[in-house]
C-alpha cells in the first residue's frame, strides 16, 4: 500500500513536471514532494490538523501534488496578505526581504526548501530555530499556511 | 630600600608580561572571538531533556543542597521544583501569584517582564534564604529584589503566609520602559548577590544609563545581602565605587588629577561594572570564580564579557558607545570610532550585522542567553550561550595553544533559549519557550517549554530525549 503511494505521488509528480511546462508556472510552484521536510535535520513531516480543522482540497490536493492552487486566486492572496501582516510582517518585513527574521524572497534564502511551496510550508507549519516556531503550534491552519505561501510568492520580483 | 625597589620591580614585570597561557581579556577588536573558531577538546555535544511542562520558563537554579532539585522559574511567578527522579513536583517552591490577595504581584504583561531569578544564599541548606528578581505589577513594572525564607518544615513549598511573614525586600528599582530589565542574580564566590540590570529600555539607551554612574541601570550590581534585618543590604566596601561619593571637604590643590577622578558624585555604590544594555545572564566559573557576561545586543552584535576571578570590578563595558567591538549605531564594517572600556572575549551578529552591508547565513542570532560554564567532557572553562532566536548554541572558551579566543558553534537547535545554570554535578542546564515577542499569548497561556542539560553525546544513552539539531 505504501508502495503504491510513493509510486503514485512519483507519477503525479512527474505529470506536475509536463503540466507546469504546459502553463508556464515557474519552477518553484510544481512543488517538489521531497521538501516536505524539517529545515534542521531533513527528517520528513507528517502534518497534524487542528481540533476541527478540516482538510481543504487545496490542501489535500497541495500535499499530493506540491502545487499550490492558491497561487493565481487573487482572493486567496488578499487573505494570505493579511495573514503575512498579522503573524510574518515582524520578523520579515512588509516586502519579504527581511528585518529581524530573514529574507523570504529572492533565490538566497536560509533554507534553500523554501524555495518550494512544500518546502515553505514545511517551515510555517513545523518551525525552524529559535523565533521561527511552528505556527501549527500556534494554531493556524494547513489552509492559512497555503494563503501566505501565495501572497509571499507575490512578493517575490 | 633596595629590597623593595627590587620587589616593585619583580611585581611589575609579573602584572606587565602575564603568562603565555593565561586568559586575558582582548586589549584590540582582533582579539575579540567570533563564531568559526574550534575550542580545542570540545566534544560533540547534546542536548537532553529533564523535564518538561513549564509556562515560560525563564530561569533555573539547583539547590545545591544535597536534595538533588533544581529549581525551574517560570515567568508568571512561580518556582517549580524538578526533583532528583527528574519529576516535576505539583506545586511550586514559590508562588509569587497568590500570596497578594489583590492579584498576582508579578507584572508579565511583555514578554521581558515577569519573575526572572532565584539565587540561593550559600547557606541556604541551613538559612532557607531564597532570593527573587520579579518585575512588580503593584510598582508599576519596577524591579523588585526580595528575599523569602523557606521553612525547613516546609522544604518544597512556601506558603503565602510563610512568604508573607518571611518576605524582606532589598530593592525596589523603578522602570521607566517594559523592556532591557536583565534579570538574573546570583552568588558570586565572594558570597556577595550579583544582579543583573538592563538599560531600563527603550532602545539606543535613551537615558545614557550604561554610562551612567548615578543610576542603577545597565549595569552588574553586587550587594552584602548579610545585613541586619532592618538594613535591606550593605555596601562592599570593595566595590569599585563604594566610596567614590563619600561625602568630604572640597581641596583644590595638592591634588593629582587621577584624585580628582576618583570622585564621582552622585554614583551608586552597588555598580559592579557598567556600560552593559542588558545582561539577562551572567555567570560564574565554579571552579577559577571567574565571571560571564552575556549581554544582549541592539540590532546588530551580541557579546560575551569576561572577567578574572582577580577584577577589581569598575570594568565598562562599552554600550552604548559600543556594541561588541563596533560601534553604535553599526553602520558598517570599516567604521571608526573610539572602543571605550573593556573589550568583551567574544561576540556574535545578527543576521545583518551592519545596517549598511549584506547578511550573513552562518553563525547569527539575535539574543546572547548565557547559559554557564561548562568544565566537563573535554570542556574547561567553557561559556556555553544559546541564542533566543536561531537556537544555537555555542561556546566560548580560552585557547591556550593558539593564545586565543574561540567561540564555537555547537549546535543549531529548534528551542528558544531563555537561560542556564550548573546543576550539582556541574552540567550546564538550559531552558526554552515558546514565548517570542511576536509569538506571546502571555506567560500561562503559551505553549510549555522545556528544561534540558548539555552533555557531551557519548553519554546519551537509550531512552533519553534529545533536542533535534540541524546535521552538522
Amino acid at each position: 500500500m505504501q508502495l503504491e503511494m510513493v509510486s503514485l505521488r512519483r507519477l503525479t509528480r512527474f505529470v506536475l513536471i509536463g503540466f507546469s511546462g504546459i502553463v508556464g508556472l515557474s519552477p518553484a510552484s510544481a512543488g517538489d514532494l521531497s521538501d516536505f521536510k524539517c529545515p534542521l535535520d531533513n527528517s520528513p513531516m507528517t502534518f497534524q490538523l487542528q481540533t476541527g480543522e478540516v482538510e481543504t482540497p487545496a490542501v489535500k490536493n497541495f500535499k499530493a501534488t506540491g502545487v499550490n492552487e492558491y497561487r493565481n486566486n487573487a482572493d486567496a492572496i488578499a487573505e494570505g496578505k493579511a495573514l503575512y501582516a498579522a503573524n510574518c510582517i515582524v520578523c520579515h518585513g512588509a516586502d519579504g526581504t527581511g528585518k529581524m527574521g530573514p529574507t523570504v524572497v529572492g533565490k538566497d534564502l536560509v533554507y534553500p526548501q523554501a524555495l518550494t511551496d512544500p518546502g515553505m510550508f514545511s517551515i510555517i507549519y513545523g518551525g525552524a530555530s529559535g523565533a521561527m516556531q511552528s505556527f501549527f503550534r500556534r494554531g493556524m491552519k494547513q489552509d492559512q499556511i497555503l494563503r501566505i505561501i501565495a501572497y509571499v510568492r507575490t512578493l517575490d520580483k | 630600600m633596595k629590597t623593595m625597589t627590587l620587589a616593585v620591580f619583580l611585581a611589575a614585570i609579573s602584572v606587565s608580561i602575564p603568562a603565555a597561557y593565561a586568559q586575558q581579556v582582548p586589549a584590540t577588536p582582533t582579539e575579540v572571538a567570533q563564531p568559526g573558531g574550534k575550542i580545542p577538546g570540545a566534544p560533540k555535544l547534546a542536548l537532553v531533556k529533564v523535564a518538561d511542562g513549564f509556562h515560560d520558563p525563564v530561569g533555573v537554579t539547583a539547590a545545591n543542597d544535597g536534595s538533588g532539585r533544581i529549581f525551574v522559574v517560570e515567568r508568571a511567578g512561580r518556582v517549580r521544583i524538578v526533583g532528583k527522579d527528574g519529576k516535576v513536583l505539583p506545586d511550586p517552591l514559590i508562588d509569587l501569584t497568590n500570596f497578594n490577595p489583590l492579584g498576582s504581584d508579578v507584572q508579565t504583561g511583555f514578554v521581558e517582564q515577569g519573575l526572572w531569578s532565584i539565587a540561593l544564599h550559600p547557606k541556604f541548606k541551613d538559612n532557607g534564604y531564597a532570593f527573587v528578581h520579579y518585575a512588580s505589577l503593584p510598582f508599576n513594572g519596577a524591579s523588585i529584589i526580595a528575599r523569602i525564607t523557606v521553612d525547613p518544615k516546609s522544604p518544597n513549598q512556601v506558603t503565602p503566609e510563610q512568604l508573607t511573614k518571611s518576605v524582606k525586600v532589598l530593592m525596589n528599582i523603578p522602570q521607566p520602559y517594559y523592556n532591557h530589565y536583565g534579570g538574573m542574580i546570583a552568588f558570586g564566590p565572594d558570597g556577595k548577590l550579583y544582579i543583573g540590570k538592563g538599560d531600563a529600555g527603550w532602545e539606543g539607551d535613551p537615558l545614557n544609563a550604561g554610562q551612567n554612574l548615578n543610576v542603577l541601570w545597565g549595569k552588574l550590581l553586587r550587594i552584602d545581602v548579610d545585613a541586619p534585618d532592618d538594613e535591606p543590604y550593605i555596601i562592599p566596601k570593595d566595590n569599585p565605587f563604594a566610596k567614590a561619593d563619600k561625602a568630604q571637604l572640597m581641596s583644590l590643590f595638592g591634588i593629582n588629577e587621577q584624585g580628582f577622578a576618583q570622585n564621582k558624585i552622585g554614583s551608586r555604590p552597588e555598580i559592579w561594572a557598567y556600560g552593559l544594555r542588558n545582561p539577562y545572564m551572567f555567570h560564574f566559573d565554579q571552579k577559577s570564580g571567574d565571571l560571564f557576561i552575556a549581554d544582549v545586543g541592539q540590532n546588530h552584535w551580541e557579546e560575551i564579557n569576561y572577567q578574572p576571578a582577580s577584577s577589581k570590578g569598575g570594568e565598562n563595558y562599552g554600550w552604548k558607545f559600543n556594541q561588541g567591538s563596533y560601534c553604535h549605531p553599526a553602520l558598517s564594517a570599516d567604521q571608526k570610532c573610539p572602543i571605550v572600556g573593556t573589550l568583551p572575549a567574544a561576540e556574535y551578529p545578527h543576521e545583518q550585522p551592519f545596517e549598511n552591508g549584506s547578511k550573513v547565513k552562518e553563525g547569527y542570532g539575535c539574543s546572547a542567553q548565557g547559559l554557564g560554564v561548562a568544565n566537563y567532557g573535554g570542556l574547561t572553562k567553557t561559556y556555553l550561550v544559546g541564542d533566543w532566536c536561531t537556537g544555537r548554541l555555542f561556546g566560548v572558551a580560552w585557547d591556550g595553544s593558539a593564545n586565543k579566543w574561540q567561540m564555537q558553534e555547537f549546535m543549531q537547535t529548534q528551542l528558544q533559549f531563555t537561560a542556564g545554570n550548573v546543576d550539582a554535578d556541574g552540567f550546564v542546564l538550559a531552558t526554552n519557550c515558546y514565548c517570542f515577542y511576536t509569538d506571546d499569548k502571555g506567560p500561562n497561556a503559551n505553549p510549555v517549554g522545556a528544561l534540558w542539560r548539555v552533555m557531551p553525546a557519548d553519554k546519551v544513552s537509550a531512552g533519553m530525549e534529545v533536542a533535534k539539531t540541524k546535521g552538522n
